[in-house]
């Protein structure tokens, strides 16, 4: 292994800097993209083969409390899905088990298997960051942070009544400090403090939520406010209220145009994109939701598409699983958490005999292919909601290969497909650069990364390189090589190096008034001490302000 | 069998290997020499199978295994096809996850025989231990088709989890029979422990000896089911199988429950009334 | 850390003396030694002690440098047929994560202290789920606290004075008064003697109790038991409660033993949510045992009695670290942590420990560490799987994270060296 690397005659996908398949020289050098190197730098060599930026996950579960009581009640289908440990040459290589929640060795050697660098645990309850950090710390090979959950804190929900908006922005600059996080991010804002109350819906953004003034549009409009205000790198991170029922997309609507003119990131829209409801059948909502996407360019999004198979569905949104495991009869974790946030778990089946299941993956598609603009519909399935990470090569194949996504959309269930879009037949197919831009790029521009998801000079050298396949998803699985940090972690198809990971965090300033009103209030409600409750600060730098706003 | 495979235990073995190298579908594609490379498992060493057994025979779908077998776990695992003859007593989790073709045990099995079992018939002339063809201890489903028949007595936790299929124990069964039962039918010829059909959703226990039927069943009425009459015949015609005293004309006590659950299930009591 | 005449006084300490985990201890130290636990109960106070632990290196009986030791550990270890490695108690996670990769890389199998005491709870969980709560939700928002044969006095002194139900929250603004506390008594294990309600169930009818109430809350009434009055009675008032909070102490020696206890009363619980808010929350021993469990997840999937020896972990629930000993599948053990309560006999097979006290230990080679929490800091979980941060009031023997870390590096080292 040495420092320096010219990747030769590969097709360049690096849609950041305008590079559209040009066949060109990417130069390596110190675990950064450098602009040229001497001649007799080591060559690798990438003819034929098309060379991207390493994947960045703006949205998955992978080191969540909730993640690991997941994979506590999962050992039937990981008994399935042994982990050997892979050859590694730098580093003692770990076992694991997979199935639909990996264990976290396990998670980084797949994630850097399919050519992903960098992942976003969406969902972290702040009382349980600790426990993400160590979990990401046993994580190899990608670089990592998380989403720390607010919005459904008494604490600020209080703060929000009072109109104390500048206070609502200075917890949640401390939280982000405290937890060493690298976004905000709001669950059903609200709907989880009822659901503690037994209130299990929102009807919608103008609820009263037991506190005077605190609706759920009070709520996302002081923490998008907040997010904007403090420049975080990432907005707020938004899963809407009412998730998975029937006629949501109104809801969802009535959130963006909330926020409108303020920059917000809204996640995995598809479960919130459902027409229907009353008493009329589930139907998609997903043009509607799309149309007022493709025009407001504050609005950015990923998808969470479904995939028909296996998935756990693990959320914060703990009425959601209430609902159903209430369903299913399936097994069903619920734990609340501390005047913060919630959690539910039920392994699921989405099949494709079944109507709504059909109907979550025909929205998902029709979100993608009725997109404009690709930097801002970004592609995820809510890991492991809507399907694992691994199902991304085959989400990709649907993507690009119409002919094959004709022949499953043949497969599932058209009882509620009616007037749907996809089945009226879409025959867009995503190419090499737009499937570039929502694994990539577009994922690295929302989450305010500039070093990563491009291959200019001075980008972190996160590169993947496939080789041309005619099966599309046999091609994104299998990664010729994959450099991280400038190392090769994928050699020949196989991996072979664990660099060390970094943390991407971020410590926004704070009036430190707020924090005797906050001492106060842990004095009188908290099991932990104040001083206790901060996590101890990262290795790594935090991330800079200011790139985001 | 002369045409088949044999496999003769060499010596006792000290500590337990796990042998789920030992079906009809592996030896059926395999000569003797390829056989006794097999691997068993010694913890995390490899041992080939012809270390243990002495093989003779090859390319054939019909195997006997031979030896006291006690500390062998794990024989017919996950078969699909062919005739299995185990003479002598077997270790744990024998016929565990079997899919189809036939196993039968001339001995005692121990521990989890036929666990998860999803087809097939595994037939075992002397006793069972715990949880036969149940599910893993964590598996929220056991077995899901096929039909063990236990000559003897079986242990504790039979059928537990189990969600199709039938287990038949021709003796006495060990306590909570038919814990968790999804669906599916467990037989008891002789009598049942203490509280059988704890969580049972919509699973069916017949009990002919003497069994106590906890509080969150609820008494329906006596009657003839007709189901098990078709039931005995088969066992009688197929399993040469027939319960002592039998009188086709049995009544039962009806049970259904568990209450807490659904209250579908339901445990079959034999009546003495006439 | 704060000067004070004489000495310093350490505050936020973490105690694990029970899963409590109470943070808020002032820890008084005084030439090294702990003069005082402030704020801990009896039982704290006696967890931390006064700091004084031995801290020597044995190996084949003679004291050797931690090096020394390690080696002898590695060469043990690194040359059995098949390894145990038990995860005791009062280890930091950071100790539990590199003893799981020691058991990884050597094809062993790892258990702990959970497989013969909880083992009930972890495979109901596995079945059905959980309904649970942090302590602090219950403190906050529980109106209705059932004490399942249970009464947290006697082994978690200070949960009813800093969890429930004592304290006022949020939701619960006069404390106790805002709460109804009930207490069912299991034979003789009895909860509070201040319950506002009380129920006596016997041993033997407990899970038909449990069952009796579900069929009431699913609307199917039993008839003809004679518990059906009570639990009528108790059916009305946990449905009319906001939020239930049904607290049993899943550690053994308390409760009469039942099996199938934890699947009913998470059955009840789930149950109970069809009508209002219920949470069920075992309780749970110090020492951090609950961390092992959380680590084990994350790092294989399963939460107790891992066996690596195909390569890869498979759960072998029934084939626990005291079976495996007896039986003699396997023929080395290391002890990680505090031996308390390990199912087996450490000398009968060749063994290594490293952890507090270890060199009290009949081991081929043993190397003391520090207690997590006394001299160590580091991670742990609270009995409600929420971590907490450790403190290191007095300088110790060595760190077990750092002693284990050197271990896992010089058996990767041998093993990869063979490959």
């Amino acid at each position: 292994m040495t420092d320096r690397l010219r990747i030769t005659g590969g097709a360049v996908y690096d849609p950041a800097n305008g590079v559209d398949g040009d066949v060109r020289d990417v130069c390596v050098e110190n675990g950064r993209i450098v602009a040229s190197l001497p001649d007799d730098a080591p060559r690798l060599d990438a003819h034929g083969m098309v060379v991207m930026p390493g994947g960045i996950d703006i949205h998955a579960h992978i080191a969540a409390s909730s993640v690991n009581q997941a994979r506590r009640i999962l050992s039937d289908e990981r008994t399935a899905d042994p982990a050997s440990p892979p050859a590694l040459f730098d580093t003692v290589a770990r076992s694991g088990t997979g199935g639909t929640v990996p264990t976290t060795f396990t998670t980084g050697y797949r994630y850097a298997g399919l050519g992903y660098t960098t992942v976003f645990d969406a969902a972290v309850a702040p009382v349980g960051a600790r426990d993400t950090h160590a979990q990401l710390d046993d994580t190899p090979i990608v670089d990592s942070g998380f989403f720390v959950l607010m919005g459904n804190d008494p604490y600020l929900l209080q703060q929000v009544a009072a109109g104390e908006r500048d206070r609502a922005r200075d917890y949640a600059a401390w939280l982000l400090g405290a937890t060493g996080a690298y976004a905000i991010k709001l669950v059903n804002p609200g709907g989880i403090e009822l659901w503690k109350r037994n209130v299990r819906a929102v009807k919608s953004i103008d609820d009263a939520l037991g506190i005077p003034g605190v609706t759920p549009r009070a709520i996302m409009e002081t923490l998008a406010d907040a997010a904007n205000t403090l420049a975080l790198p990432h907005p707020v991170h938004i899963h809407c209220n009412n998730l998975g029922l029937p006629g949501n997309v109104a809801t969802t609507l009535d959130s963006m145009r909330a926020l409108s003119g303020r920059r917000a990131h809204f996640t995995h829209v598809q479960f919130h994109a459902y027409a229907g409801g009353d008493g009329k059948p589930w139907a998609s909502g997903a043009k509607e939701l799309i149309a007022y996407i493709n025009t407001h360019p504050e609005v950015t999004a990923d998808v969470g598409q479904v995939m028909l198979g296996h998935a756990t569905t693990v959320t914060a949104d703990g009425a959601v699983e209430y609902l159903l495991h209430a369903s299913t009869g399936r097994r069903w974790v619920n734990v609340d958490v501390e005047l913060e946030t919630g959690c539910g778990i039920v392994p699921y089946e989405y099949r494709d005999a079944a109507a709504v299941a059909s109907l979550q993956w025909v929205v998902g598609l029709e979100l993608f292919l009725l997109s404009e603009d690709p930097w801002r519909v970004l592609l995820s399935t809510d890991h492991p909601n809507g399907g694992a990470f691994t199902s991304y090569p085959e989400l990709i194949r649907l993507l690009m290969d119409r002919a094959y996504r004709d022949e499953r959309l043949e497969a599932v269930n058209h009882k509620l497909l009616a007037g749907s879009a996809l089945a009226d037949g879409l025959s867009r197919e995503y190419t090499l650069r737009e499937i570039a831009i929502i694994t990539r790029a577009g994922p690295a521009r929302q989450l305010g990364l500039t070093s990563k998801g491009h291959l200019g000079a001075g980008a972190d050298a996160d590169i993947t390189i496939y080789a041309r396949d005619p099966d599309i998803a046999r091609m994104f699985a299998t990664p010729r090589y994959v450099i991280k940090g400038g190392v090769l972690v994928v050699e020949e198809g196989q991996l072979r190096r664990a660099p060390p990971t970094h943390r991407l965090h971020v410590r926004p300033p704070y009036d430190e008034a707020m924090m005797r009103d906050l001492s106060v209030w842990f004095d009188r409600y908290a099991t932990i001490a104040l001083a206790n409750y901060p996590v101890a600060p990262p290795r790594d730098a935090p991330v800079s302000l200011g790139a985001g706003a | 069998m002369s045409d088949g495979v044999t496999l003769t235990l060499r010596t006792a073995v000290a500590r337990r290997l796990e042998a789920e190298s030992i079906t009809p579908d592996a030896l059926a594609t395999l000569d003797a020499d390829a056989i006794a490379r097999l691997p068993l498992w010694d913890g995390p060493q490899q041992v080939p199978l012809g270390d243990v057994f002495h093989v003779r025979g090859g390319m054939s779908s019909r195997v006997r295994v031979a030896g006291d077998l006690a500390m062998i776990d794990a024989i017919g695992a996950g078969m699909t096809t062919g005739e299995l003859h185990v003479e002598g007593p077997v270790g744990r989790y024998v016929g565990t996850r079997m899919g189809g073709g036939e196993l039968h045990v001339i001995g005692d099995a121990a521990y989890g025989a036929g666990l998860e079992m999803t087809g097939g018939l595994l037939d075992i002339a002397g006793n069972a231990g715990d949880r036969l063809g149940a599910g893993r201890l964590a598996a929220a489903r056991g077995m899901s088709g096929g039909e063990i028949i236990v000559r003897g007595n079986a242990g504790a936790e039979i059928g537990a989890t189990m969600r199709r299929g039938t287990v038949v124990v021709a003796g006495n069964a060990g306590p909570r029979a038919g814990t968790g039962m999804i669906a599916g039918n467990v037989i008891v010829f002789g009598s049942a422990g203490e509280d059988p059909g704890r969580f049972n959703k919509r699973g069916t226990i017949v009990v002919y000896g003497s069994v106590s039927v906890s509080p969150t069943y609820r008494y329906d009425c006596t009657y003839r089911p007709p189901h098990i009459a078709v039931t005995l015949v088969h066992l009688k015609l197929r399993r040469d199988l027939s319960v002592d005293g039998d009188v086709p004309a049995a009544r039962f006590r009806r049970y259904s429950g568990d209450m807490a659950e659904l209250g579908r299930g339901e445990i079959l009591a034999r009546s003495d009334e006439r | 850390m704060s000067q004070m005449p004489g000495g310093d006084l350490v505050e936020h300490v973490t105690c694990l003396g029970c899963g409590c985990s109470c943070d808020d201890i002032a820890v008084a130290v005084r030439d090294g030694r702990i003069a005082e636990a402030r704020g801990a109960c009896a039982l704290g106070s006696s967890w931390f002690g006064d700091g004084r632990v031995p801290a020597i290196a044995r190996a084949h009986g003679s004291i050797v440098t931690v090096d020394a030791a390690l080696d002898a550990a590695a060469t043990l270890l690194d040359q059995a047929r098949r390894a145990l490695v038990f995860l005791g108690i009062d280890i930091s996670c950071e100790t539990q994560r590199a003893a799981v990769e020691v058991a990884d890389t050597l094809h062993a199998v790892v258990d702990g202290v959970s497989s013969s005491t909880v083992a009930a709870g972890i495979l109901a969980a596995q079945r059905r789920g959980r309904v649970s709560a942090t302590l602090g939700e219950i403190r906050n928002r529980a109106d209705c606290i059932v004490f399942w044969g249970t009464d947290p006095a006697a082994r978690y002194p200070r949960y009813a004075s800093r969890y429930a139900p004592e304290p006022a929250g949020l939701f619960v603004p006069d404390g106790r008064r805002s709460r109804r506390l009930v207490s069912v008594d299991v034979g003789d294990a009895r909860g509070p003697a201040d319950a506002d309600t009380r129920i006596r169930i016997h041993a033997g009818q407990e899970l038909d109790a449990i069952a009796a109430l579900r069929a009431v809350l699913a609307g199917r009434p039993l008839g003809g038991t004679e518990l059906d009055g009570a639990l009528a009675d108790l059916a009305r008032t946990l449905t009319a409660a906001r939020y239930v909070a049904i607290v049993y102490d899943a550690e053994p020696g308390a409760l009469p033993p039942e099996p199938a206890r934890a699947e009913s009363l998470t059955a009840l619980g789930q149950q109970l949510n069809a009508v209002t808010r219920a949470c069920v929350t075992p309780l749970r021993g110090g020492g951090n045992r609950v961390g092992a469990e959380s680590v084990l997840a994350w790092q294989t999937g399963y939460p107790m009695t891992v066996d690596f020896s195909r390569g890869h972990p498979r759960f072998r629930p029934d084939d626990g670290a005291g079976a495996l000993v007896a039986s003699g599948a396997v023929d080395a053990v290391l002890v990680v942590g505090r031996a308390l309560g390990t199912p087996f006999a450490i000398d009968a097979v060749r063994s290594v420990a490293i952890g507090p006290s270890a060199s009290e230990l009949p081991c081929d080679a043993a190397i003391d560490t520090g207690v997590a929490g006394i001299h160590e800091s580091g991670t742990a979980f609270r009995m409600d799987d929420v971590p907490l941060p450790l403190r290191a009031p007095v300088p110790g023997p060595p760190v077990a994270a750092d002693v284990m870390r050197a271990l896992a590096q010089r058996i990767g080292t041998r093993r990869s060296r063979r490959s």
